[in-house]
């Protein structure tokens, strides 16, 4: 009988910015143990929170197999590794004492402006074992700034955001990089007449990275049905399951089923070729497709496939060079939008820039945005680059042509 | 027992949550679970700050609780501060889902429920995916402050989510259709649904065409005009987002008109569903609260904070989605009231428009934004054509003047999958709801 455990370890510190001050410090830990086991092409699950006896855990879990889930029951096969990626981290004492100077020193800088919301330091250890002999550990941290920002005398809830995860935390990096943002608040521009490249977050590739999941391939249902192995977006696409560790997103080297990937990566779109398909290990073996390493699961859940790790990559070294210094339209904060299964896009844009030579100049009227999203990130497409315009926010920006609707 | 210090505002919550979870895909099984996850979060206040842990470790929670008294300032007059004011003491128990529990349902009646379903999916070339879905919930809240508090409540949903996936060459469409009851035996879905969804999809499917881009006159379906609502205006409602600022009071003033006179939108804990919070996660008992009434700003949600500085009552809205976070400002049933119009009466007052019968997701800010799934033309006042719209958006002020008419009868939706969503916090269970909508204008893209 083949069987696998994956424990993971959260342990995080949380503090709750309101009207520029802080006013919240949350404490948070989490253990989670979950054991599966394989027999007769079944698979039997049982997880637990917190400190568990992990022999009672695996015979529940054999009593599962008689729910008679059909389950694939080969593992990863031997080898054993370590990633721990130590890097900044506060303590339980210090993070207040941190998030306070920072907030302090916004307020100074942009008196005109409310800060909210949060910050978060998490730390993250992930530890698959399994009975072929594969022991996989991976340890990180990380930092999540995710700050609301509201102009005094505005009446919205909120008016733009300032995001990003990093591996350390710098104040006077992400004051400078709210500084990009709100020095130039004030400078009401108007659309310009003239029609400009859009750049537009990755996030955009939710709409149609459901469409590369193997399940919805194969049954025929996904806009990109029938093209594996053809190219389907501009050649300076490309779409990756990422599991390097020098990813500040916690996704450790090895799914939740123990798959890792030569050179920890799986290109799943290639140079705008769609080179495979997002798979775990149960749609690959239904498929015979190879595994992208894509497998997620709850703590006592069947793993099934995850999109955590999914990473537009960079097409271009510098955004300022791709577009050769020229201007654009920087999306700064959508509101929504979707796509329709014919692709077509719609994007109502809540707060956009004038992006001009490298830096942010004013900010734009709200407006639309709609196209397709074979011709955003087709024949309209520039490139991919990374927001060059920031110091500290890590933002990967899609450089295309979309109709503006004012 | 918890032991309580003097110079601190403290409170226990702890919750244990069952939960189920089973799936087919195209048929098999995929999913089936049952889980028992019991965590606490516990709160400190020192008149400054709040100090919150969130912790699996029941047997510790005295030692969780010591250890935020340590980071703490000890504060003898915190008991006369605002926020510990508003906060209520309540002595209650209300159990109302123990002799109808989840729990004592088998599992095979759960399987069941889907597999025996699953034959209206049989028999349409077009579908090529299908996924059915079983979920439960139940939990057991309990509660205790340094006030003097000690609730127990319990909060049951079951529902059943059937979606299909649709092609025609290289032309998909995506559908589902779901059913929620706060009871196992009041759970309904028929073969009859099933095959009335599948008609529906193949013919939006073959026939459904684009939409020219622009402004044009709506009717919301109640499901949609439920959403609408919550991300439109109900998200406005939640008070965290006017704490000190003085231009939101001033903008947010009660009485200001923000709406056309025959709306009215409230939001309740009481009304059975996914919204159902008999008492908030600060102990604070649930009322229902107009948003709007008659077109006029009439109330909004609170927690104990935010109800201190605002200088308003605690509504019951102090919310978090798990024993991992602390409660912050949240909706729980948020429903637009019923007009006088019949459903006919509001469909023959547009010559051209857009009818939207299903929504996939919504997001609301100055501007909102709805994700409609089925949709179809109105014309002469008859539903025409199905027709594929990516979004709608519209000025949230604008658009709640621009409504021209509602419908005689309200439905109240509570959704088996997803949630409300709020910064960190997902998904949260609420419920939402409404009559026929009618708006002048909407921008469809």
């Amino acid at each position: 009988m083949n069987q696998e455990k994956l424990t993971q370890n959260t342990v995080s510190y949380s503090v709750n910015i309101t009207n520029n001050a802080v006013d919240s410090f949350r404490i948070s830990s989490d253990l989670k143990t979950v054991i599966r086991v394989y027999d007769g092409g079944c698979i039997g699950i049982a997880g637990a929170i917190g400190e568990c006896d992990e022999d009672a855990l695996a015979e529940q879990a054999k009593e599962k197999l008689t729910q008679g889930i059909p389950y694939p029951e080969s593992l990863p096969q031997g080898g054993e590794r370590t990633e721990v990626v130590e890097n900044e981290f506060f303590e339980e004492g210090e993070m207040v004492p941190a998030c306070r100077a920072l907030v302090g020193e916004l307020a100074c800088a942009f008196p005109g402006f409310i800060f909210a919301n949060k910050i978060n330091t998490i730390k993250y250890t992930a530890h698959y074992v399994n009975s072929a002999g594969c022991d996989y550990c991976y340890s990180g941290n990380t930092f999540v700034i995710s700050l609301t920002i509201k102009a005094k005398g505005s009446a919205n809830i909120m008016d733009l955001g300032y995001g990003t995860t990093q591996n350390y935390f710098d104040a006077k990096k992400i004051v400078s990089d709210v500084g990009v943002l709100l020095n130039v608040y004030e400078n009401k521009l108007p659309m310009p007449e003239e029609e400009l490249p859009v750049l537009v977050p990755t996030e955009v590739l939710q709409y149609i990275a459901t469409d590369m999941i193997a399940e919805k391939y194969m049954a025929g249902s996904s806009l990109l049905g029938g093209k594996l192995g053809e190219q389907v977006f501009n050649k300076k696409v490309s779409f990756n399951v990422y599991r390097k560790t020098d990813n500040t997103t916690l996704d450790p080297f090895f799914d939740d089923e123990g798959t890792t990937l030569e050179g920890d990566q799986c290109s799943i779109i290639k140079d705008g070729v769609l080179n495979a398909l997002i798979t775990y290990r149960r749609s690959a073996a239904n498929f015979s497709l190879p595994l992208s390493g894509s497998a997620s699961s709850d703590f006592d859940g069947v793993p099934t496939f995850g999109n955590s790790a999914l990473r537009l990559m960079p097409s271009d070294d510098s955004l300022k060079a791709l577009l050769g210094g020229g201007r654009a339209i920087y999306v700064a904060m959508t509101s929504g939008g979707d796509m329709t299964r014919s692709g077509d896009l719609g994007l109502p844009v809540q707060l956009a820039y004038l992006y001009e030579d490298g830096r942010l100049v004013g900010v734009l009227p709200e407006f639309s945005l709609s196209s397709n999203i074979f011709e955003v990130l087709g024949d309209s497409l520039i490139g991919i680059a990374k927001n060059d315009a920031f110091q500290f926010m890590d933002e990967t920006l899609i450089a295309t042509k979309m109709k503006v609707n004012k | 027992m918890i032991k309580f210090r003097q110079g601190f505002y403290a409170d226990v919550r702890v919750e244990d949550r069952f939960t189920t979870s089973i799936r087919y895909r195209n048929g098999s099984l995929e999913e089936c679970k049952s889980s028992s996850v019991k965590k606490a979060f516990i709160r400190v206040y020192d008149g400054t700050m709040w100090y919150y842990s969130s912790t699996y470790k029941l047997d510790d929670i005295q030692e969780e609780l010591e250890a935020l008294y340590k980071n703490a300032t000890a504060n003898f007059g915190v008991y006369s501060t605002p926020v510990v004011q508003k906060l209520e003491a309540h002595n209650k128990q209300k159990l109302v889902f123990v002799d109808n529990c989840v729990k004592d349902v088998p599992e095979e009646a759960k399987r069941a429920f889907l597999t025996q379903r699953l034959a209206a999916f049989e028999g349409c070339g077009y579908i090529k995916m299908t996924t059915a879905l079983y979920n439960d919930r139940y939990s057991l809240y309990e509660f205790f402050s340094s006030k003097g508090s000690h609730i127990k409540y319990d909060y049951q949903m079951c529902g059943a989510s059937f979606s299909a996936s649709y092609a025609d060459g290289e032309n998909t469409f995506d559908d589902n259709l779901q059913r929620s009851a706060t009871t196992f035996g009041a759970l309904a879905v028929t073969e009859d649904d099933l095959k009335g969804m599948v008609e529906e999809d193949v013919n939006y499917l073959l026939n459904a065409k684009p939409v020219e881009p622009g402004s044009y006159p709506v009717i919301l379906a109640p499901v949609v005009a439920g959403v609408f609502a919550h991300e439109s205006f109900g998200h406005k409602s939640e008070a965290d987002f006017m704490v000190g600022d003085e231009t939101m009071r001033r903008e947010w003033e009660i009485g200001k008109k923000v709406g056309a006179d025959i709306l009215s939108i409230y939001d309740s804990g009481l009304i059975e569903g996914c919204g159902y919070v008999p008492y908030d996660d600060e102990g604070t008992k649930a009322g229902k609260v107009y948003l709007i009434k008659n077109g006029v700003l009439a109330g909004r949600l609170h927690s104990a904070a935010t109800a201190a500085d605002l200088g308003e009552a605690v509504t019951g809205n102090a919310r978090g989605v798990s024993c991992d976070f602390e409660p912050i400002v949240r909706m729980t049933s948020t429903v637009i009231e019923a007009g006088d119009k019949t459903e006919e009466e509001l469909f023959a007052g547009v010559s051209h428009g857009y009818f939207i019968k299903g929504i996939k997701h919504g997001s609301g800010m100055s501007t909102f934004t709805l994700a409609p799934s089925l949709c179809y033309e109105i014309v002469d006042g008859k539903i025409g054509s199905p027709v594929k719209i990516a979004v709608l958006t519209g000025n949230v002020f604008e658009t709640l003047n621009d409504i021209v008419g509602l419908s005689d009868k309200c439905e109240i939706f509570s959704f088996v999958t997803g949630g409300c969503g709020k910064m960190e916090q997902w998904p949260l269970n609420v419920a939402f709801g409404g009559p026929y909508v009618a708006i002048s204008k909407m921008n469809i893209s």
